[in-house]
Parts: structure tokens; C-alpha cells; sequence
């Protein structure tokens, strides 16, 4: 199952304009890739170009696989697709939405089992008979992740799989991808959080105006001052408990026309140690500049 | 509720209602109607059974299947519940085929004109509804639905308005109504070949009307290959409703109340739902029918006055239920 998914010159055009301009890159099986990139950079482009949802050109393969030569059923027994907006129209139980991850394979006798086992792995299983409309945005986003995982795909594709999410949530879905990943699947997201994509996230693509900036690991590709170009406003990076942190700090007279010093990388090195009063940081004078 | 249940139910109703109205009427003792079943006894038995009494029948389970099955399948597909067969447009040209054969006479120069018209009228907007939601949509298959149905309504309109006597245009408001008053075993035979083809295509297609739940670009994604579900189903539903309205006229409310009433008992599943909505639909015409050959008027109602007489109100009742439960604390 542990095959790298190969971009290769993939172009997308939306009403004769280019979306997305030839971009190459090669996502390694058992890494997770975000897209990241400014509102309509073409993110959420390319990742349906990859779910074969938007006609593109260029070549996409997994392994040997060519997926663009693929028949629908065939690409979906390959690739579980997350989508942004994970509205259901009828109030399901959460057990046959999970089951919809099935869809695509063939009659399976322990699809019960696969089920239960999707649904114990994303901690819905309580829900199991509830109807999956009646639930919080969080519950819902694990019960959609759930689904994907019940198709057992070598790739996922996840379009802001956290955005609706509390911090608590984030992480637990952050760290469910990270651990299919772990188990040899590739794994594809759209991302906003600069934070969350710094730590979880092996290779980060950047997106500008339809044309890749960069794509690289994300110590290397999320830097305070390419950030800033791209964002136009300024950003601090650091560590926080050995995790890395990417905060905007955006800057109004500044972010139009950034000055020299803003987008300087300002490494901020705070151990938290046992639970007690907020850290406050006091900026020192290069951070001020920022 | 166990589907398997809730057919056998649903199915059990059915059957005894048609034997109900196989016996309603001039009071014939069971026994004759036996013999008159086996195609012996009273060759006059034999006719009030076999050709009164079984066509409508008949016709009442096969419409009604069409309408209960085309609701639930367009509900399924455009993902939602107000979505009835009326709705794309094919029942309204249907009839307009049908008023313009009774407009021209045509009736009396040829008895099945009007069905043939009605039929003609229905494959004419079924070919031209097919060619407009080809690229598998909600919108374009709402917005063509409503255009055609404006458009097939207005020209109804006008041939009436322009009828060239009185007697024309009572025909013709009663083709309208809906009924299934005197009609043969041919007019069974017409619709029949249309409503079993269409239902094959629909009752075959329950995967991709599960995987809609989660959106057209998700149901893409599992394997859906989504111009083609919608084909299916628009053009399955399309000729059931063809030969349905064909022969008995528009008969209303039924594919809109059926598969909201059945929905909670299967789970909201919209493929578990196709065949339950199909059975409680012929059981509701059924019923219906029965219903207007009992009630002491003196002249026989229409049953898509009935349909909607019940239909709508009881709908009513359902989303005020829904209301007033979701604003009790």
C-alpha cells in the first residue's frame, strides 16, 4: 500500500482562466503534505483536481498507478476524500455514513467489523445509532473521518479537516491523520493553521495566486519572512513545550508595505513546565520590529 | 422497522385493499366472483370483474407505484423533500399532449388519441429535460423542471381558454383531475410496459442515491459517476410519470406525502426507502380510489381530488407536529 503519490505538471483551467499553474511534487507515502496558501491561492483546486473532482492536465500517480486512467470506482478504492463542506442531507445513524466509506468495495461480509472497528478508532462508536445531523461540528467531522478510514484508502485527501473544530478537536483529528500516515498511508491536506501544519505536517506545499511558492519540509518552507510576503501581514515563529508556533501578528501600517525588519524570524524558546499562570512573553526589541 | 417488515405490512395492506375494491360495488356474492375469476359463471359477473372492477385496480397499484417510487428517487436525488414527480415538469406536458388531442377532436376520430398525445407530450419533455440535466445537477434539473412545467401549464391555459366548445373543455378538466373511473385493461397494458422500465432503472440505482447523502463531490469520490445517476433516475422517473399521467391523468400529492410519511421507518435511508414508498404509493391510489367509489356523492369524485383532499392536510399536520416539537423545550 506504501506508494508516493507523483504530481507531475498537474494544471487546472476554470472558464478558459488557469486556476493552477503546472506544479510538480511528490508526496511520500506514510507523510502528511498541507497546502497552504492565502484565500484563493488554489488550494482547494488542486486537492479536487487530485480527487478527480475538476478536470486538469498533467500526470498524477500513486506508485506505478496512473490515477488519471482510472475508472471512478477504481480511484475510489485508492483515495478517501475529506471535502470541506461535510453537510449531510438526511439524518443518517452514524454507523451507515460510516458504512457510505464502503461504498466503493465490493460486497465485504466483516464490513460490520470494519465499521466498528473506523468508527472505535475515531472514539464515535457510543454514536453508533444516533443520527450523524443531530451531532456537534466535532462529533461530525470524526464520524466523516471515520468514513474515510472504513475504505482503508492509500491516500486521504482532507480539505480543512479542523476548521470548524475546538483546539481539543484539532488535535485529536491532527493526530488520527498523523497515525494513518504512520500506518503507510498519504496523506494530503488543506490547511489554514500555520501552527498546526509546522508540527504535524512532513512537507508543506505553499500555494500563491494558482503557482507553487515552495514545497518543502515545514521548518524550511515557514519562514516568518515568506510568510509575510505571502500573507502580507507579519508573523512570529518559536517553540512553545518543543512544539513550533507560527503566530501572525499582523501589523495594519506595516502589512501594505512591509518594512525591512518585519518578516524577520524571531525564535522564541518558552518551556512550559507544569500547569500554572499564562506564560506571558514580553516582546523584546527585534520582535517589536516584527 | 425491519424492511422486511415494513414491505410485508405495506404489502399486506395493499392486497387487501385491492380485494376490497374488487368487491365494492353492485353487490355480487363472493362465490359468483370466484367463478367469474376463474372465467366461468355469469358472463356479466365476469365482465363488472374483468372489465370494470381489475383495470382499476390495476391501474390505481401501478400508478400509484409510479408516483410513491418517482417521489422518494427525486427526493433522493436532489436531496430534497419537497422534490415530488410534478416537479420536473413531465406530468404537466403530459397533459398538455393530452388537452391538445381533446382540443382538436381527436378523440372521437380515434378513442386512444388522447393517451397517445399525453404519451408523445411526456417523451417530448422527457427528451428535452434529459438533454438539459445531462451534466448531473440539482439546479439544472429544478430549473429546467420549472421552465418546462411553466411553459407546458400555460399552453394548457391557452387551449383551454381557445376550446372551440364546452363539452371539449369539460373533457378536458376532467382528463386533468386524475381518475381511474372507466378505464380498460388496455389503458393497463399502455402504462404498464412504461412504469416497469423506469422503476428498473431507479431500483437499480440505490447506491448512488445513498452516496448523494454526503453531497454530489463526496459521492463523486466513492465512485459515483454522477450524469449518469441523474439519467437514470430523472429519465426512470420520467417515463413511470409518462405512463402514469398517460393514463390517469395528474393525480396529486401522492409522491410528496409518501415518502415523508415512510421515511423515519426506514432509517432515512434514501435507498432503503425506493421500495417502501413504491408500495405505500400504489396503497395510497388504492385506497384513494376505493375511497371515492364509497362516498355517497352524486357524482363520482376525481381521485386526485381525493389524493390532495387527504394529502394535504395530513401534510400540514406532519410539519406542524415537527414544529411545535422542535420549539417545546
Amino acid at each position: 500500500m506504501s506508494q508516493s503519490l507523483l504530481l507531475t505538471g498537474v494544471t487546472v483551467l476554470r472558464q478558459g482562466r488557469t486556476a493552477l499553474h503546472p506544479l510538480t511534487v511528490a508526496c511520500a507515502a506514510g507523510t502528511i503534505t498541507g497546502i497552504l496558501g492565502p484565500n484563493g491561492a488554489g488550494k482547494t483546486t488542486l486537492l479536487k483536481a487530485l480527487a478527480g473532482l475538476l478536470p486538469h492536465r498533467g500526470g498524477v500517480t500513486l506508485g506505478t498507478t496512473d490515477l488519471t486512467a482510472l475508472s471512478p470506482g477504481d480511484r475510489a478504492r485508492l483515495i478517501g476524500y475529506l471535502p470541506q463542506d461535510q453537510r449531510l442531507h438526511w439524518p443518517l445513524p452514524v454507523r451507515e455514513v460510516v458504512r457510505l466509506g464502503l461504498l466503493a468495495r465490493q460486497h465485504r461480509p466483516d464490513a460490520g467489523t470494519i465499521v466498528d472497528r473506523a468508527m472505535t478508532a475515531t472514539d464515535v462508536r457510543t454514536l453508533a445509532d444516533r443520527p450523524a445531523t443531530a451531532l456537534s461540528g466535532g462529533e461530525q467531522a470524526r464520524v466523516h473521518l471515520a468514513r474515510v478510514l472504513a475504505g482503508d484508502p492509500a491516500v486521504i485527501l482532507a480539505d480543512e479537516p479542523v476548521a470548524a473544530l475546538d483546539p481539543a478537536h484539532q488535535l485529536a483529528v491532527m493526530a488520527l491523520l498523523r497515525q494513518q500516515a504512520a500506518a503507510g498511508c498519504t496523506v494530503v491536506m488543506v490547511l489554514h493553521d500555520l501552527t498546526l501544519a509546522a508540527r504535524f505536517c512532513d512537507q508543506v506545499l505553499l500555494l500563491d495566486r494558482g503557482r507553487m511558492i515552495t514545497a518543502a519540509p515545514p521548518a524550511e518552507a515557514l519562514t516568518a519572512s515568506r510568510l509575510t510576503r505571502l500573507y502580507g501581514t507579519c508573523f512570529v515563529t518559536g517553540t512553545v513545550a518543543g512544539q513550533p508556533v507560527i503566530l501572525p501578528v499582523g501589523n495594519p501600517d506595516q502589512a501594505s508595505s512591509p518594512s525591512p525588519s518585519c518578516g524577520r524570524m524571531v525564535t522564541t524558546e518558552i518551556s512550559a513546565s507544569a500547569p500554572g499562570p499564562a506564560v506571558t512573553v514580553t516582546p523584546s526589541s527585534s520582535m517589536r520590529a516584527v | 422497522m425491519q424492511d422486511r417488515t415494513l414491505i410485508f405490512v405495506l404489502l399486506l395492506g395493499l392486497l387487501v385493499c385491492g380485494a376490497v375494491s374488487l368487491t365494492v360495488g353492485s353487490p355480487l356474492p363472493a362465490a359468483d366472483l370466484l367463478l367469474a375469476a376463474m372465467g366461468e359463471g355469469d358472463p356479466r359477473h365476469r365482465l363488472i370483474l374483468l372489465e370494470i372492477r381489475l383495470p382499476r385496480v390495476l391501474l390505481a397499484v401501478l400508478v400509484g407505484w409510479a408516483l410513491g417510487l418517482g417521489g422518494a428517487a427525486l427526493q433522493a436525488l436532489l436531496r430534497n423533500p419537497l422534490a415530488e414527480p410534478g416537479l420536473i415538469g413531465v406530468s404537466a406536458s403530459a397533459g398538455l399532449g393530452a388537452v391538445i388531442a381533446l382540443y382538436f377532436g381527436l378523440a372521437g376520430v380515434w378513442a386512444l388519441a388522447p393517451a397517445a398525445s399525453s404519451l408523445t407530450g411526456a417523451g417530448l419533455a422527457t427528451a428535452l429535460l434529459l438533454t438539459l440535466t445531462r451534466r448531473g445537477d440539482t439546479l439544472s434539473v429544478i430549473l429546467s423542471g420549472i421552465a418546462l412545467s411553466s411553459l407546458a401549464v400555460a399552453l394548457t391555459s391557452l387551449a383551454m381558454a381557445l376550446a372551440p366548445n364546452p363539452y371539449a373543455l369539460s373533457e378536458m378538466v376532467l382528463w386533468l383531475m386524475g381518475s381511474l373511473k372507466d378505464r380498460s385493461l388496455h389503458d393497463a397494458a399502455t402504462a404498464a410496459p412504461l412504469i416497469a422500465c423506469g422503476s428498473l432503472l431507479i431500483l437499480t440505482a440505490p447506491r448512488g442515491l445513498r452516496a448523494l447523502t454526503l453531497g454530489e463531490d463526496t459521492a463523486t469520490t466513492l465512485g459515483i459517476r454522477l450524469p449518469a445517476l441523474y439519467l437514470r433516475v430523472v429519465g426512470g422517473t420520467a417515463a413511470m410519470i409518462g405512463g402514469a399521467v398517460t393514463v390517469a391523468g395528474s393525480i396529486g400529492f401522492v409522491g410528496l406525502l409518501v415518502p415523508h410519511l415512510l421515511r423515519p421507518l426506514t432509517g432515512h435511508d434514501p435507498a432503503r426507502l425506493l421500495l417502501p414508498s413504491a408500495l405505500g404509493g400504489a396503497l395510497l391510489v388504492c385506497a384513494a380510489d376505493l375511497a371515492v367509489r364509497l362516498l355517497p356523492t352524486p357524482q363520482e369524485l376525481m381521485v386526485g381530488v381525493i389524493t390532495a383532499l387527504i394529502g394535504a392536510p395530513f401534510f400540514l399536520l406532519l410539519l406542524l407536529r415537527r414544529h411545535l416539537r422542535e420549539a417545546l423545550p
